[in-house]
């Protein structure tokens, strides 16, 4: 066989592998809140969207998971019990495995300082929890893990 | 007959007398018993009688003399007592004796008397009568310079009883002014102390006595709160207050920094003193402790914020869930149900508004205000994208936009895009809400002056009513004549409004006409 031609079936190949690895493996994320309710309604639309998910309801808990099940992505509110959001952060951008793994905050903090705090430490992004729909959530995500 | 003469004769005669006496003693000593005695009887006999008639001649020529002497003496007395009117007889006055010489002498002497008398007397008259009319002429200044004293002693008496009054009223002034519960002080035109009342002594810790004189900044520490260098002055208002002629008031956030080093944040203003003629000579600084009502204030403003944190959280979960079922995930929804859960979102999402205004209140109210970020922005795309979020309110109220060239075509201004967002929104949603049905919205910008852009929204509304223009910007405020017709508003748009263009450092106006319309322009600066 023509060594073009095998390298060239071969990258099909890969590619095939590769494809279906990925639909068959869905992108994990990460859900910190402390309100059951939201953070009910935020893993509903993901899993709507195709995303498995997981959830923790206090910073501690937060840092734990992420640790342990390494997400693609963090969803974090940062006003909780056990740890605040800043400091699961924190924690985020200490450890070498989970430092590249972006941080959504999705909070009611509409405080400038805040903002400016959560992106100096490392947030991919900052987010009003009132102010956006389920689905511009699910949007800002898929765009994040593209 | 001169003197002389009659002397030589006097002498003669007396000589004959001495000799006719002699003779006749000799005759009768030698001859009286001679013979020829009859002889000698006729010679003594006219002896005796030449004696005798000489003796006579001699006593009537010295009577005569004598007479005379005696009436010039007389005459001479006269004029020595005052009278000048002498008459002397003819023949004293023609004889070429000495007593005539005498006479004529004592005549010219007192006609030249008489003359000097009467030219004395005239002289005498005239100076009196010129003493009299200075005289008069002296009473008449009397008389003025008594009137003069008179209403001098009135203006004196006035002046006192003025006076008296002027210390009452000053009393009663420094009365009330001591007695005001807030701090007062007054300068003059050079900034020096001139009254200093006892809340000013007791908040600055600078005595009464201690403040007068002294230039106001050396005794009044007012400094910026946030920074507190005690080097930073804040204090421009009382200058403002004097340059301007103005009232001023003290900028947000004062604290006075009393002598013991003490920090007191201080609010209200300073008033120039005029004169009548409108010339400032001074002026008025009252002020006050406002450390219970900035507790009471950070209170309340911590209570907003924590209240409207909290109550985010809950709308946040209607509004997701709420999506979630109109999303149909739950199961199909009929059309009524869709509707009727639209409905729940739109009051949610008007609730979400209403929570994030009055957090943003409280923002400015702590005195946080806006952390603005400013970047480059296209305020055109800006009002796109607003324009596409009030469709629906806008074409059902059928109201026609009109948009400037350069609001179309787009440009660059340096701002912060989320709040200047904000500002455009509320400024266009009032004017959507506010139009008449069929009406015309305005968008336009003035980009003439290179340091900054002016927005203007126009529209042909209600207007707002003119007694209550004063009030637009108020927390809270909404026109009389709009309350009834638009439910929604919370009437802290504007106020907000105003905040975010004053944190970009520019100003925002308006004018109304009640049932025209209302204009409102926002001037951001470019840099």
């Amino acid at each position: 066989m023509n060594p073009r031609k095998t390298k060239a079936l071969l990258s099909i190949f890969l590619f095939l592998i590769n494809k279906t690895t990925m639909t068959k493996k869905p992108k994990k994320i990460l859900v910190v809140e402390d309100d059951k309710i939201l953070s009910k309604a935020i893993v509903q639309a993901l899993t709507d969207a195709g995303f498995k998910t997981d959830m923790a309801f206090d910073g501690k808990e937060g840092i734990a998971k992420m640790r342990k099940s390494l997400p693609d992505l963090i969803l974090l509110d940062l006003l909780m019990p056990r740890k605040r959001g800043e400091e699961v952060l924190k924690a985020a951008k200490r450890y070498k495995n989970t430092r590249n793994i972006p941080v959504l905050v999705l909070t009611v903090v509409d405080d400038m300082a805040s903002v400016a705090n959560c992106l100096k430490i490392g947030a991919a992004g900052y987010f009003i929890k009132s102010q956006y729909t389920l689905g511009e959530i699910v949007r800002k995500v898929k765009e994040k893990l593209r | 007959m001169s003197i002389r003469a009659k002397l030589i004769l006097i002498i003669v005669s007396i000589l004959v007398v001495f000799d006719s006496a002699a003779g006749l003693i000799f005759y009768w000593q030698n001859n009286l018993a001679a013979p020829a005695q009859t002889l000698n009887l006729i010679v003594f006999w006219t002896l005796l009688i030449v004696l005798i008639i000489v003796t006579a001649v001699f006593y009537l020529f010295i009577g005569i003399v004598t007479k005379k002497i005696s009436r010039l003496s007389v005459i001479a007395r006269q004029i020595a007592g005052g009278r000048f009117d002498i008459k002397l007889e003819k023949g004293d006055i023609k004889a070429k004796d000495e007593t005539a010489v005498l006479a004529r002498t004592l005549k010219e002497t007192s006609d030249r008397l008489s003359g000097l008398y009467k030219d004395m007397e005239r002289k005498v008259q005239q100076k009196t009568k010129e003493l009299s009319s200075s005289l008069k002429e002296t009473k008449k200044n009397n008389d003025l310079l008594e009137e003069n004293k008179k209403a001098m002693l009135n203006i004196l008496e006035d002046v006192e009883a003025e006076k008296e009054a002027a210390d009452k009223e000053r009393e009663k002034i420094n009365t009330i002014i001591h007695s005001i519960g807030d701090a007062v002080f007054v300068t003059d035109n050079n900034y020096k102390i001139i009254l200093f009342n006892q809340v000013a002594a007791d908040l600055s810790g600078h005595g009464m006595k201690e403040a007068i004189g002294k230039r106001y900044n050396q005794v009044m520490n007012f400094v910026k709160e946030e920074n507190g260098n005690p080097d930073r002055k804040n204090d421009e208002f009382i200058v403002k207050a004097m340059k301007t002629v103005k009232v001023m008031e003290m900028s947000n956030h004062t604290v006075l920094i009393s002598k013991t080093g003490k920090r007191i944040p201080v609010s209200d203003s300073a008033a120039p003193l005029k004169d009548k003629d409108g010339k400032v000579i001074g002026c008025v600084v009252v002020f006050r402790d406002v450390t219970k009502e900035r507790q009471i204030d950070q209170m309340k403003s911590e209570f907003v914020s924590v209240a409207s944190h909290q109550l985010r959280t809950p709308l946040t979960g209607i509004k997701w869930f709420v999506e979630l079922l109109l999303g149909q995930k739950a199961g199909k929804l009929s059309k009524k149900q869709k509707d009727f859960l639209q409905q729940i979102l739109i009051s949610n999402e008007r609730m979400i508004a209403l929570v994030s205004d009055l957090l943003d209140v409280s923002h400015i109210e702590t005195g946080k205000k806006f952390n603005i970020e400013k970047k480059e922005i296209n305020p055109a795309e800006i009002f796109q994208q607003i324009l596409t979020d009030n469709i629906a309110l806008i074409q059902k109220k059928r109201i026609k936009i009109i948009r400037c060239r350069e609001l179309i075509k787009g440009f660059k201004i340096f701002a912060d895009a989320d709040k200047i967002r904000q500002a455009f929104q509320n400024l266009l949603s009032n004017a959507v809400k506010y139009s008449r049905d069929g009406g015309r919205i305005e968008l336009n910008c003035d980009r003439s002056n290179k340091n900054e852009t002016i927005f203007s929204i126009k529209d042909s509304g209600f207007g707002i009513p003119e007694n209550q223009q004063k009030r637009v910007f108020e927390k809270f405020f909404r026109g009389n004549n709009i309350v009834t017709k638009a439910t929604d508003g919370t009437g802290l748009g504007l106020y907000i409004t105003r905040a975010i263009v004053e944190a970009h450092g520019g100003k925002i106006w308006f004018e109304s006409q009640e049932n025209k319309g209302t204009a409102f322009h926002l001037s951001i600066p470019n840099k």
